[in-house]
């Protein structure tokens, strides 16, 4: 048997929180914020930053009214057990499915650029073969390696900044084209910082939880400036019109670089984003696997085999970029709506429940 | 069959011994009556112990012992008045008598009593203290360990004179009883940290300990894993700046070296000299480490994935230099670098049994050689070799030898993974390795602390050279008790 540990430092989290929201957004965002927002697209990506932060806060305080009780528990508490097996499961699928879809959008990724050979279903088996390798071991091991591959998110923020002086101003004016517009954008920014609902699993098993917000913040704050820069440069270089004509415009710039040696970014880029997808579906793995373990009771390694054998499967159907756009497209604004939901009214409940209490 | 204790009878005690010694044939039992007529006998080794030794400070004054009190306990009397050694115990046990006679002691066995006086006499006659042949020093101490364990711990106490410095003896090898000892700052180590050492030494079983070496491999639980736990040196001033930053030591008898533990990953690329120069110029030799690493590993396979599978990804400039250059080429490009690959560790196996200036020449003559023929004969293209030929020069920069073989084994795996998938091959090879190192614990100090976990005060002696007040510090990263405090 394997030994778990799930203890992680507040650095750890802060990395944890930070890469957790890293998927295919980064790829895609810039197409799908410029369709509506044009050329303003990197304000609702900024604007929705609020999402990450909020949610963090008001986990933390959930966590802290319910004295950093563990998920089930917590949701028993507060809910009763019947309904708390019923947000288990609705978290179990929307972590299943966040997996899934991104490990599914990554192998379309690579056969798109630089693994052509391959087939997505030999690299759906590779990432499901290495983030099963991150996750049996728990948390803590996840934790060790969000520490690790941090660098990589500095080397992703500075990489679109090789192109600061390569665009054309005139393509971010007039900055705010209209408000309304900026504000009907949001919605698709939220979803590109979904992930971060890890915090509501993982506030137990920080070793200090003092100045939590502080590093709750932080690390937010990075992948929101990841995300701007990312949108900015974008449209910065490539104008609103064509971004959102792309699928993948963050390929399409890092591709258009000239470099000595290698021809462009391209390997570079998705060397680095690469490594934070196996970290971002190991997170996702973490917490289906964890949620699994606590209501069946089965040991977490035993468990760890079942979940990434769904996402695995799941993943397999994904491929099509059909599916995936579709069940993504239907399924996840629900999840993310009952998710929000259900922190707004939890945090109402611990309050309440605080005060009964004492 | 005899009993363990000794008995009032000479006769028995010595048959008892010398049983036990029957086809030793430096096993030596000098008889001697002292006091008149009581029968004595002086059991060695010769070799072991030094006879002139024995003759001075154990024979002389004993055979000029004078007739005793009848009252007193003769033992005692001979220990307090008449042995001139410094270092002298008594014991009624056979097998610790044994151990010792063959750890160099002489052993005066007294009829009429049950107890043997054992004395140090250990023969000083070993290798003269000189400087390493393998760790060249330019500006630090230029002594360096030798075979006799007690003079190894003096050289260690000559340079840390504090009374908190502890050495713990240990025995391993249940044919060979090897002297181990342990040392270490009292205060300074964790002493959860201590307690796991001692605990992995204790449950050691094995007929023999040779070297260094041995304790690491029996140290370390998983058989797999390719990364050294402890650092292995030969020179007393790297262990006493590893001591001083919190670490154990563990010295072996006729071993020349010690072996520090825990070992971080980091530490193996750092150079003793890192130490003696300044802030920028030693932080600018780690930093051209680094390059060296990420370049033996994976400079080769990332050429290999472009040339195999992404030609396209080289710039126009460069494919045309390529193209030239692999025309005719009848080897595709994996079996062209593992060839060279092997052809230069072959030679650096050669050099290695070698004596130094003809192992230096060997490698070097036989690389251009080899390198030119192959070139010549078209087996092998210019940049190929150029690539290899960067890549072994890249792994001189490792200071440590061990983690040598490690960081250049991790190529070939890589290589294997870039020519099957190509970048994502060498992806996972790179993380899959990451994974392995984030999930070592050694003697429950993280082996790839201070950045996992990571540790903001320990970071000025990573892949930078802080400044020496904040660098020479215990690290927090070995207080493996209270490292979750983050």
């Amino acid at each position: 048997m394997k030994d778990v540990s799930n203890k992680i430092t507040r650095f750890q989290y802060m990395f944890i929180i930070q890469a957790s929201m890293i998927g295919l957004g980064i790829l895609s965002l810039p197409s799908s914020v410029c369709d509506v927002a044009q050329q303003s697209g990197w304000i609702p990506t900024l604007l929705s930053g609020v999402y990450p932060l909020f949610i963090t806060f008001v986990g933390y305080i959930i966590h802290r009214n319910a004295k950093f009780l563990d998920f089930v528990q917590l949701n028993n508490k507060l809910y009763g057990k019947i309904l708390s097996y019923v947000i288990c499961f609705v978290f179990f699928v929307y972590f299943l499915l966040q997996g899934s879809l991104v490990t599914a959008g990554f192998a379309n990724v690579l056969n798109f650029s630089t693994t052509k050979f391959l087939s997505p279903y030999s690299i759906i088996i590779i990432t499901i073969l290495l983030t099963f390798l991150s996750t049996n071991e728990g948390l803590t091991n996840i934790g060790r390696l969000a520490e690790f591959l941090f660098p990589l998110t500095v080397l992703l923020i500075i990489l679109p900044l090789y192109f600061i002086n390569r665009g054309d101003s005139t393509n971010l004016l007039p900055i705010i084209s209209d408000y309304k517009l900026i504000l009907k954008a949001m919605p698709d920014t939220f979803f590109s910082y979904s992930g971060v609902e890890i915090c509501f699993f993982i506030f137990p098993f920080l070793t200090s939880k003092k100045k939590i917000n502080i590093f709750s913040a932080i690390g937010s704050l990075i992948t929101i400036t990841l995300y701007t820069i990312v949108v900015f440069i974008t449209i910065y270089y490539c104008g609103f019109n064509l971004t959102s004509k792309l699928q993948y415009p963050l390929l399409y710039l890092i591709a258009s670089s000239e470099i000595p040696v290698l021809s462009n970014f391209e390997p570079l880029f998705i060397f680095l984003w690469g490594a934070k997808i196996f970290l971002t579906v190991s997170i996702s793995g973490f917490i289906v696997t964890y949620i699994f373990s606590q209501v069946t009771k089965i040991p977490y390694y035993k468990s760890c085999i079942v979940s990434f054998g769904l996402i695995f499967l799941l993943s397999l159907f994904f491929v099509p970029d059909y599916n995936r756009t579709f069940f993504a497209g239907l399924l996840i604004p629900i999840m993310f709506i009952f998710v929000f939901l259900w922190s707004l009214i939890s945090l109402l409940l611990s309050f309440i429940r605080k005060g009964v209490s004492k | 069959m005899y009993s363990d204790e000794l008995n009032s009878s000479l006769n028995f005690n010595s048959t008892a011994i010398s049983s036990i010694f029957k086809h030793n044939e430096n096993f030596v039992k000098r008889d001697i009556f002292i006091s008149e007529n009581i029968p004595c006998q002086i059991i060695y080794i010769s070799g072991i112990a030094d006879k002139k030794e024995i003759q001075e400070i154990i024979l002389k004054p004993l055979l000029n012992l004078p007739i005793p009190n009848k009252d007193i306990d003769l033992i005692d009397e001979v220990c307090k008045r008449y042995i001139y050694a410094s270092d002298i115990t008594t014991t009624n046990s056979i097998k610790t008598i044994c151990s010792e006679v063959l750890n160099g002691k002489c052993a005066i066995l007294i009829d009429g009593s049950d107890k043997a006086i054992l004395c140090d006499v250990k023969s000083s006659n070993y290798r003269a203290i000189q400087e390493s042949t393998t760790e060249k020093s330019i500006l630090g101490s230029k002594e360096a360990f030798v075979e006799n364990i007690e003079i190894n711990i003096t050289m260690i106490q000559r340079k840390i004179k504090n009374p908190n410095l502890k050495t713990e003896n240990f025995i391993i090898g249940t044919e060979t009883n090897t002297q181990i000892a342990i040392t270490y700052i009292d205060g300074i180590i964790d002493p959860k940290v201590l307690d796991k050492i001692k605990t992995k030494l204790l449950n050691i079983s094995v007929p023999i300990i040779n070297s260094s070496g041995f304790i690491e491999q029996l140290l370390d639980t998983r058989w797999y894993n390719i990364f050294p736990i402890a650092k292995t040196t030969e020179k007393p001033d790297k262990v006493a700046l590893d001591l001083v930053k919190g670490k154990a030591a563990i010295l072996i008898a006729e071993y020349p070296g010690a072996l520090v533990v825990p070992g971080t990953f980091l530490e193996f690329f750092q150079g003793a000299e890192d130490y003696s120069d300044k802030v920028v110029i030693a932080s600018f030799s780690r930093l051209l480490r680094l390059i060296a690493i990420i370049t033996i590993i994976i400079l080769e396979p990332i050429y290999l994935a472009l040339l195999y599978y992404n030609p396209e990804l080289f710039p126009y400039e460069l494919i045309s230099i390529i193209i030239s250059s692999r025309q005719n080429i009848p080897l595709p490009p994996l079996l062209e670098i593992f060839a060279m690959d092997l052809a230069v560790e072959i030679l650096r196996e050669g050099g290695i049994r070698l004596p130094t200036p003809i192992g230096t020449t060997l490698a070097i003559v036989g690389g251009i050689v080899i390198g030119e023929s192959a070139t010549k004969a078209g087996l092998v293209s210019n940049i190929t070799l150029f690539i290899v030929a960067m890549t072994v020069i890249s792994t001189f920069l490792i200071p440590n030898y061990q983690m040598t073989l490690s960081i250049r084994f991790i190529r070939f795996p890589l290589l294997l993974l870039a020519q099957l998938f190509g970048f994502l091959g060498i992806l996972s090879g790179l993380y899959f390795f990451i994974l392995i190192l984030t999930k070592m614990d050694n003697f429950g100090v993280e082996y790839f602390s201070p950045f996992m976990p990571m540790r903001l005060s320990d970071i000025y002696d990573t892949i930078i050279r802080g400044p020496l007040n904040k660098v020479l510090k215990p690290p927090k990263s070995l207080q493996g008790s209270n490292r979750t405090k983050n």
